[in-house]
């Protein structure tokens, strides 16, 4: 074996004094040329790649700055793709085993789509793939991936798990946030355009004080979606000592994967975190506080009212319907609502439509009685209330009705209402009412007369649908007039101040910033800065970290949250430093990143394994294939919809609030603004996330919580997933539009259908066998529903159904 | 299933080698319980003609809900928790302040300072004192108010707990404290944290079982029974009285049982060639495929745990069945018995909502909490009753709380404002000995002053009854190994409660 003559160093890779580098370096280039053209950026990766850096013992690896490692010396040369695989097949060299089998193809675009977009490939997209003869199919595969908005919804997705994304604050108020897609559709934004992630923290953390894009002031979006314990407001300080822990804990967390939470209450029992080094990143954030930006304003226009918006996001929902509607009734209707919305919003405009019912009601009472009174061809007298009254007493009663109609009109609390509650007996009340009456006897007609009540709210309605802009302000981060102070807070307790604290990072990290000196201001953006540079030994690292986790289902780090003491090592600490370095230097490039990945012979790797590396590699840690898994909630939502064409692709907007029934809202203590069946058919991500209600579907497939940062989801199995997927409703109506699918493109051939049926749910061919299992399946005697309706269709419904449940259509392989 | 290591009492899960020579479907079983789904994936192995497969699977199929070992011999197999959403007020209820009626209309002296209230300043409300009458009941002589006729009659069943505190005024976050042990969103229920350490003895039922009420509202919302950051095979799930017991579990509208069968039984077909392919993820694949026929026996098992219709008349009578104020509450306690009895570890039964129409008395003390106890007082008794002739009294613990106390104040003339700085919690079976107060609230009811029991001492004492060490039952979660009780629960009261010689 020729390629022996790679040696490194006992640490398993080449250190620059290697004479064997260049040559490394040569026949690396020419594995793996091809896809480095495809990613970009610099083919010379490591010409530079400066010295280890000398290690103080005892320190923390992941404290330490990454520096380019040089690449690991492999035998197996013609299996490296991207550098990536030379670290990998290193390691697997170095415990004498063997990476799996390449995946087939049809496994790679299933793999590739699903990961990249979280929606399983059309049967044409397999079809092209297969029949692209190209050297770099997969690169241009995992091009048009990269370039489709779906890209974003998926990344975008698992960015807002790391964000711990919701809708409301949660608790008993689970104030409601209209405001929190902007952000969602910010972070989908972002990763579509490949946003540089350095750009991309800098926006989060001080978009509000940064010059250029004006939008990056919806990524301070990022604090101001968090939960919100609304009582909290009664204890002076406790909301704004809530928000910076918030703040605080989000931050460490999502950027830096460390758990400063820990060091609230008492200093970090395992990092290297003080509690006043926790209190002096609060203060960073005592500068600052929410704000408003109103419609039609640009800048924020006053401190945020930390009020529900559910009624204007009702509203805007139902704008949003009427814009859409084409059936004219439907739409009138829609506009009446809207237009009672405004009308009740509006004290000038409530008030007119008042005085016009009063009107209307009064006057018609008395036009009622006077063609009472008029003599009937009986002789007798006026009839009113089904009693006989003529003369004084029928007057009266005439005018009793009256009085309290009117009272009614003016309301509980009025002046005539409180007067006519104060009298003691029965009669001096009847006496008031006839003297009410009286005064109501004769009205003038109000100028401004509404006749038509639902055409006057139609109208409204349709007014309202012509203005720009949302009711509902957008909230984001902004500065304070003078800082709060913050006090070091024994046990983290609010009643237990201790000394005032400066702002500032953990001093284990500090690398002699001096934010106190600067402006408040200029705080977050230091804070910013300090994160998103080449010097911070954590954020890249963490972020890579995440990348790969979301390809592979592990991180190199497996406690992707927890760089510190308390996490893993990790599997391949020299890829993940390279990737890192790589990461920094090429611009923070995401989709650099997927690219340096996916066009991996490790990505590559088929799933089987046998039981000699199933015992020897259990968890996978060496990557010694390629490990299945579940896809998550979202996917689960998606993928249903996308086989049964029922998804809709349109972007961004009000999150969607599919139906639920009473059943499905046992927990939920507020209004859900349920949605219209076809708005729910939107993508996963645009779904209401309520912190004190979970959607009971997404809930079932392990939703995190949303409270804190969550870097992984679970993945458990319990039988209310099965139940869901087999019973739930909504299951019912995709299985019915896929069947409407295939047979409007089958036709009533059962191999067809079933050839088709494969191809859609699975993305392959259907084996001979299950074909004929199939074919049975459908040509089957039984009735599989009760009731009418054609038997074909129902089985082929069924089928559907049981593809829904299997485990395949639910698994990235 | 789970991914993830159970760090504290998590049992070993692989076989010594050569050990699977001899396993058969006994010697299996016994290695890994009678968790959900063992049973199922055994019977569908057996069924496909894959009982060789047993061998080489069954060390790594064992349910995270397998019924696992406690730390040391527990008194009680199962938890049935009463919670009073809103806040009963102890002075009403279990804890007769005689000072408080001798002031009644007089401000507070100041001697008692002042405690954070909802709504109001304790310091300048006038006194109320309690119209309800109290009686020592029982051989113990366990004061109970007149809002509790039928529970009197079992006073010496009671362990009163009257110094209970914390220091969340407001319902949701004192309903998460109750049930989590922390005021913040996030943090698993004490039923989810039982579960995690205990597993499941039922077979084709939740280990964990919520019975709220009829319109499913309450204040703290799932959070009260949710998994927090435990995997989400412990959370809790609601299982209704009427229509579908469990959100799912009926066949879709119109579809045949037959047809149901045939659907999973195709896909299990396709489920079974697919787990083949990919041995490096059977593990998951094969407990989802179980967990498909525990799904389907729970359509049967289900329904059949929820059907009172099977009680005999004298006991739906006993549970206040027949009385259309506490039929309701009656119903779910019965359904709670029905299912302990089925080996269903935890069940959480709520009555209210937290709002003025239930314990949440802010108008009127007194009408309000008669009222309130109305719905719940026979049923209560009833099941305390029942579980002891049943001989289930002794192995099911019975814990009965509202998720704070109320103020010696008044809030508009006759309603009390919210106070976590004292309230009153009882316990009952599971080993204790009934008829013992335990702690006390000063002469007003203001606020805890003897035997002081935080929410994390009462969840001590919880676990402890059940065999589980609160300090050992840890699971890790950013970088923590978190406990229900945080860095709490010194107090345990077990020991004490279960204590044969009184005045220990």
């Amino acid at each position: 074996m020729g390629y022996e003559a790679f040696s490194s160093d006992a640490r398993g890779y080449n250190t620059v004094a290697d004479p064997t580098r260049g040559l490394n370096l040569r026949l690396f280039q020419l594995g793996c040329l091809i896809a480095l053209a495809t990613i970009g950026g610099s083919t010379d990766l490591h010409a530079e790649a400066p010295a280890e850096p000398p290690r103080e013992s005892g320190e923390h690896w992941a404290f330490v700055r990454p520096h380019r490692v040089s690449l690991p010396s492999v035998r197996q040369i013609g299996w490296v793709r991207t550098p990536v695989d030379l670290f990998v097949l290193h390691q697997l060299e170095a415990s004498g085993l063997k990476p799996a089998d390449p995946a087939s193809r049809r496994t790679f675009i299933r793999r590739a789509t699903l990961d990249l977009t979280g929606l399983p490939p059309s049967p044409s997209e397999v079809r092209m793939f297969l029949s692209d003869q190209n050297a770099d199919a997969a690169g241009r595969l995992v091009e048009r991936l990269l370039a489709s908005p779906r890209y974003g919804e998926r990344w975008g997705r698992h960015w807002l798990d790391v964000a711990r994304y919701a809708d409301s604050g949660g608790f008993e108020t689970d104030l409601f946030f209209g405001h929190a897609w902007r952000y969602r559709d910010y972070v989908i934004r972002a990763m579509n355009a490949d946003k540089p992630y350095d750009r991309f923290i800098r926006e989060q953390i001080a978009g509000d004080a940064l010059d250029g894009d004006h939008e990056a002031i919806l990524a301070t979006g990022l604090y101001t979606t968090g939960p919100v314990l609304q009582e909290a407001g009664m204890v002076t300080g406790k909301l704004e000592y809530d928000q910076a822990t918030d703040a605080v804990d989000t931050t460490g967390s999502a950027f830096l994967g460390l758990t400063l939470g820990c060091a609230r209450c008492h200093d970090h029992k395992y990092d290297p975190i003080s509690q006043k080094d926790y209190f002096r990143l609060q203060a960073i954030f005592a500068a600052s506080d929410q704000f408003d930006i109103q419609r039609g304003v640009r800048h924020p226009s006053g401190r945020a009212a930390l009020n529900s918006t559910l009624e204007e996001f009702e509203i805007e929902q139902l704008k949003e319907r009427a814009r859409r509607e084409i059936n004219p009734e439907a739409q009138r209707e829609t506009l009446r609502r809207i237009g009672s919305y405004a009308v009740r919003r509006n004290p000038a405009l409530s008030a007119r439509l008042k005085e016009s019912k009063r009107y209307k009601t009064l006057s018609e009472i008395v036009r009622r009685h006077a063609r009472a009174a008029e003599p009937s061809p009986a002789g007798a007298g006026g009839s009113l209330s089904g009693q006989t009254a003529t003369g004084r007493d029928a007057i009266d009663l005439i005018l009793l009705e009256l009085g309290k109609k009117a009272l009614e009109f003016d309301g509980k609390g009025s002046q005539p209402d409180a007067a006519h509650k104060a009298l003691a007996t029965e009669d001096e009340r009847r006496q008031f009412l006839i003297e009410h009456g009286k005064k109501n006897l004769v009205l003038a007609k109000p100028p401004d007369l509404v006749e038509d009540e639902a055409g006057f709210l139609i109208g409204e309605g349709a007014k309202q649908i012509g203005l720009e802009g949302s009711e509902i302000p957008v909230r984001v981060l902004g500065m304070r007039e003078r800082p709060l102070e913050t006090r070091l807070l024994k046990r983290g307790e609010l009643d237990h101040p201790g000394q005032i604290v400066e702002p500032g990072f953990p001093s284990k990290l500090d690398r002699g910033e001096a934010v106190a000196r600067l402006p408040a201001k200029q705080w977050r953006v230091a804070l910013a800065d300090w994160i998103a540079s080449k010097q911070n030994p954590l954020t890249a690292r963490v972020l890579v970290n995440r990348i790969w986790q979301g390809h592979f289902g592990e991180g190199l780090v497996r406690t992707p949250n927890d760089f510190g003491l308390k996490g893993e090592r990790p599997t391949h600490p020299e890829l993940l430093d390279w990737l890192a370095v790589d990461f920094m230097e090429e611009g923070w490039s995401l989709k650099r990143l997927h690219r340096l990945i996916m066009l991996s012979s490790t990505y590559q790797m088929a799933s089987a394994a046998d039981s000699e590396i199933l015992r020897r590699d259990p968890g996978n840690r060496l990557l010694t294939r390629f490990q299945p898994r579940r896809l998550e909630a979202e996917a689960i939502w998606d993928s249903l919809r996308f086989v049964s064409g029922m998804l809709r692709t349109e972007m961004f907007g009000l999150p969607v609030a599919p139906q639920l029934d009473d059943q499905e809202q046992i927990g939920n203590f507020l209004r859900w603004p349920a949605s219209t069946p076809e708005e729910a058919n939107r993508r996963g991500i645009y779904l209401l996330v309520r912190r004190s209600f979970r959607f009971p579907m997404l809930s079932a497939f392990d939703l995190p919580d949303n409270v804190a940062s969550c870097a992984r989801r679970d993945v458990t199995t319990i039988p209310n997933q099965a139940l869901t997927l087999m019973n739930n409703r909504s299951i019912r109506e995709q299985a019915g539009a896929f069947a409407s699918h295939l047979l409007r493109e089958a036709g009533t051939d059962p191999e067809l259908l079933v050839t088709l049926a494969w191809e859609r749910a699975y993305g392959r061919q259907v084996t001979a066998l299950e074909r004929q299992r199939a074919v049975d399946f459908l040509g089957s005697n039984e009735a599989f529903f009760e009731g009418a309706g054609d038997p074909m269709r129902q089985k082929v419904e069924a089928l559907c159904l049981a593809l829904f449940n299997t485990n395949e259509f639910i698994y990235a392989e | 299933m789970l991914n993830k290591q159970r760090s504290a009492i998590g049992r070993e899960s692989s076989l010594p080698a050569g050990a699977s020579e001899v396993m058969t479907r006994r010697h299996w079983i016994s290695r890994v319980g009678c968790g959900m789904g063992a049973w199922a994936l055994l019977d569908l192995l057996e069924r496909e003609g894959r009982s060789e497969v047993l061998q080489s699977l069954s060390p790594r199929l064992e349910s995270p809900l397998a019924a696992q070992a406690p730390h040391f011999p527990a008194k009680a197999k199962s938890v049935i928790f009463l919670m009073m959403a809103g806040g009963p007020s102890q002075m009403e209820t279990f804890d007769p302040k005689p000072l408080l009626n001798t002031l009644h209309g007089q401000r507070m002296p100041e001697s008692f300072g002042t405690i954070l209230a909802q709504f109001t300043d304790v310091t300048r409300q006038p006194l109320l004192g309690c119209r309800l009458g109290f009686r020592e009941c029982g051989q113990a002589g366990i004061p109970i108010s007149e809002a509790f006729p039928a529970l009197r009659g079992q006073a010496d069943k009671l362990a009163v707990i009257r110094g209970c505190h914390h220091d969340a005024f407001n319902h949701s976050p004192a309903q998460y404290v109750l049930t989590t042990g922390q005021s913040r969103l996030g943090w698993p229920s004490v039923g989810a944290w039982i579960t995690y350490g205990l597993g499941s003895e039922a077979d084709n039922l939740p280990a964990m079982v919520v019975l709220a009420e009829s319109d499913g509202k309450l204040k703290g919302g799932t959070p009260c029974w949710g998994n927090g950051f435990l995997p989400a095979i412990y959370q809790g799930s609601p299982i209704q009285s009427q229509g579908t017991p469990i959100l799912y579990l009926n066949r879709q509208k119109g579809m045949t049982p037959k047809a149901q069968r045939e659907i999973l039984d195709f896909s299990r077909w396709l489920n079974l060639r697919h787990s083949e392919r990919l041995a490096s993820a059977s593990n998951e694949l094969d407990s989802r495929i179980a967990s498909y026929e525990l799904a389907f026996r729970m359509q049967t098992a289900a329904p059949d745990a929820v059907d009172i219709g099977k009680e005999s008349d004298a006991t739906r009578k006993l549970y206040g069945l027949e009385d259309e104020k506490a039929r309701d509450f009656g119903t779910r306690c019965l359904i709670a018995r029905r299912l302990v009895e089925r080996g269903v570890r935890f069940v959480q039964v709520i009555s209210g909502s937290g709002d003025s129409k239930d314990w949440d008395h802010h108008d009127d003390a007194y009408e309000g909490t008669l009222r309130q106890a109305r719905k719940v007082d026979q049923p209560i008794a009833a099941l305390l009753q029942d579980l002891e002739a049943r001989g289930l009294l002794e192995q099911t613990l019975i814990v009965w709380s509202g998720e704070f106390g109320r103020t010696p104040t008044s809030q508009s003339a006759t309603g009390r404002d919210h106070n976590p700085n004292g309230f009153t919690m009882w316990m009952a079976g599971g080993g204790i000995r009934g008829g013992q107060i335990v702690g006390a609230t000063d002469e007003l009811g203001l606020r805890a002053v003897a035997d002081k029991v935080h929410i994390h001492d009462a969840h001590a004492t919880i676990l402890s009854l059940l065999g589980l060490d609160h300090r050992k039952l840890t699971y890790l979660f950013q970088g923590r190994e978190q406990r229900l009780t945080d860095v709490g629960g010194d107090n345990d009261l077990a020991a004490r409660l279960v204590s044969r010689v009184r005045g220990v």
